[in-house]
């Protein structure tokens, strides 16, 4: 295998993955996409980052946060699900606002519940793909 | 306050995203799980005493059908009630170190488990019946491998292996449904089966047999119960005893509110489940008679009382609808019994092993001479499971005599009567070789934390209840089949 044509190709796809991913994520409420696929595109474009950069700090900071973020995205769920009972609405029901973004039109509750969704997939699948190539036996049992 | 019975799905969920925060800070995580579990009681307790049940909710707004849907009917509300004593009297049972796992991913997991169990008795879809469980069982899966000796990884992988089979079982049955009915919904689902039942019964049959056999799996029905005896016994005390008293028992949830309310009656499939379950209840007992080892014989101990819920669940959906309703009653009681007690046999054996080091019954001797209040804690939930009067396993088991005498199922009958007897002899062999019997071995004992003898003490406490006013529980069990 030519390891430079390879380690030059992933660093081109990387940042064109994360902006897929972004697009994904962000049109996901009416078309294709969403949350969860944007996650798994964010985390392709993570691993070949970590693959192409043996010095990136990414591994390490996934290693120290892992915990912390996954807890805090886990609380943010159920506080946006939570979030319609103080406007007098059903749980789960998304509350629109007319401040425009792109891609998605208006800004959304639905697009913070996708949002931790994103974030979780992506980086609990890079977490697994960092355990499983890791054979040291330092981070077992996360 | 009866409309925010949802909140009920959101404690376990805080609690296992804040157990995850503060991972690895053990005041503070058992701190949150006492709190957040004793809440979920007098929540789900308040609910219930104030009977503020069949509230409905759509999530997101949608219209019914389409959105999910929750409902807080008296039966889930019931179920939730003894399943949040489990919840907080397995927090304090685990608050010493010995008692559970040594693992710091332990309490989230804990909680997630107890988020699964929740969701499955509150939903009214089949779908998210399929999604709740395989929270549970997910779960429950990475709990029952989070230890390292081979005996247990081995048992726990079969555990896992079986467990995904009924759970594609499941999915796929799930998906043949909707094939059939074009929806999920259990009050539209029961009049499009009944209505598919008029024309085609056979297809209907087929539905209900590949659905059952999902649920058989799970909760350790004859001939695919090996896996239970396999995985249990070599858990944590703290965490055998959970889910020994949860993981079957909400099979057969399933089975009595998906056959016993929304599948139509059938007679074939009401005779082949009643049979399966007369042999679940006779074949456990015997595998509890030939082993040696305490909770080994209390893993096929549940198996047997699988067996005779079994019974209650299949005559609640016999075609005669009043027997169908005092039979939901029936079980539903026998369950709530038996989650109570089990739990608390696991537990208090589970002080054994940590006392004594072993849990062979050769090792053990002369326990009551050093252990007076142990082997009388011991005493309630083992008379209670064999049924001996007035205890509350006597009550559970009348009701399902007075069924089977009334439609005239008397082979029934004598099953569960060799039955309760071969339980009562496998109890007498753990109490005659471990309780009785001179003190051979005078080494001193391991003192155990008083939080885990005062979860046992809530434990034994529910059973007098239930043993002393059992017309409490049966009264409102059986307003569950109006």
């Amino acid at each position: 295998m030519n390891e430079v044509l390879i380690k030059t190709s992933f660093k081109i796809l990387c940042p064109l993955l994360a902006l897929v991913s972004l697009i994904l994520f962000l049109r996901g409420h009416n078309l294709p996409g969403g949350g969860f696929i944007g996650g798994l595109t964010l985390s392709l474009s993570m691993i070949l980052l970590i693959l192409s950069n043996k010095e990136s700090k990414l591994e390490s900071i996934l290693r120290i946060y892992f915990v912390k973020v996954m807890a805090i995205c886990l609380m943010g769920l159920a506080l946006t699900a939570l979030f319609p009972l103080m406007l007098d609405k059903t749980l789960f029901t998304g509350i629109w606002t007319s401040i425009p973004l792109p891609i998605a039109g208006k800004f959304s509750s639905i697009l913070i519940f996708d949002l931790f969704i994103y974030l979780i997939v992506a980086i609990s699948t890079t977490r697994a793909y960092v355990e499983f190539t890791d054979f040291s036996g330092e981070g077992r049992f996360l | 306050m009866g409309e925010y019975f949802f909140l009920l799905i959101f404690i376990p969920l805080f609690a296992s995203a804040l157990s995850l925060y503060f991972r690895g800070n053990k005041a503070v995580e058992n701190g949150i799980t006492l709190i957040f579990s004793f809440s979920y009681i007098l929540f789900a307790g308040y609910l219930l005493l104030t009977s503020q049940y069949n509230h409905e909710l759509v999530a997101g707004d949608w219209p019914s059908g389409i959105g999910i849907k929750l409902k807080s009917d008296l039966m889930a509300l019931l179920m939730i009630t003894v399943v949040g004593f489990m919840y907080f009297a397995g927090a304090l049972y685990g608050l010493s170190k010995k008692t559970i796992e040594n693992h710091r991913n332990y309490l989230f997991l804990y909680h997630s488990l107890f988020l699964g169990l929740t969701g499955a008795f509150l939903t009214n879809d089949l779908f998210n019946l399929f999604v709740w469980f395989e929270i549970t069982l997910m779960s429950s899966y990475v709990l029952v491998v989070l230890g390292e000796e081979k005996e247990r990884l081995i048992g726990g992988l079969k555990y896992i292996i079986l467990n995904f089979c009924s759970g594609l079982i499941f999915l796929l049955s799930i998906g043949l449904i909707y094939q059939a009915t074009k929806t999920l919904d259990f009050s539209t689902l029961s009049e499009r089966l009944n209505y598919l039942y008029q024309e085609n019964p056979a297809y209907v049959r087929a539905l209900a047999f590949s659905l059952f056999s999902a649920f058989a799996i799970k909760s350790a029905f004859f001939p695919l119960f090996f896996w239970l005896p396999e995985s249990y016994p070599r858990l944590s005390p703290g965490l055998s005893g959970v889910l020994a008293g949860l993981l079957t028992k909400l099979g057969l949830y399933a089975m009595l509110r998906v056959f016993g309310q929304v599948f139509p009656h059938d007679m074939t499939f009401f005779t082949v489940v009643l049979i399966l379950s007369a042999l679940t209840l006779l074949i456990g007992v015997w595998g509890a008679v030939i082993q040696g080892h305490i909770r080994k014989i209390l893993s096929y101990h549940i198996i047997s009382q699988v067996g005779f819920i079994g019974v209650a669940v299949s005559f609640s959906f016999y075609p005669d609808k009043k027997i169908s309703m005092l039979a939901q009653g029936a079980a539903l009681f026998y369950i709530i019994h038996h989650i109570i007690v089990k739990t608390n046999l696991f537990f208090i054996s589970g002080l054994i092993q940590i006392k004594k080091g072993s849990e062979e019954l050769k090792d053990l001797s002369g326990l009551f001479r050093r252990y007076p209040f142990l082997a009388l804690l011991f005493l309630i939930p083992a008379g209670s499971l064999i049924g001996i009067p007035p205890l509350s396993g006597f009550w559970a088991k009348l009701s399902l005599f007075k069924i089977s005498i009334e439609t005239r199922y008397l082979w029934v009958c004598l099953f569960m009567i060799l039955g309760s007897f071969f339980t009562l002899f496998s109890m007498v062999k753990i109490w005659s070789n471990s309780f009785w019997g001179e003190v051979e071995d005078h080494s001193p004992l391991e003192s155990v934390h008083i939080s885990s003898y005062l979860a046992i003490i809530l434990l034994c406490l529910l059973t007098i209840c239930i043993s002393l006013n059992p017309n409490w529980l049966y009264i409102l069990s059986n307003k569950v089949g109006l």
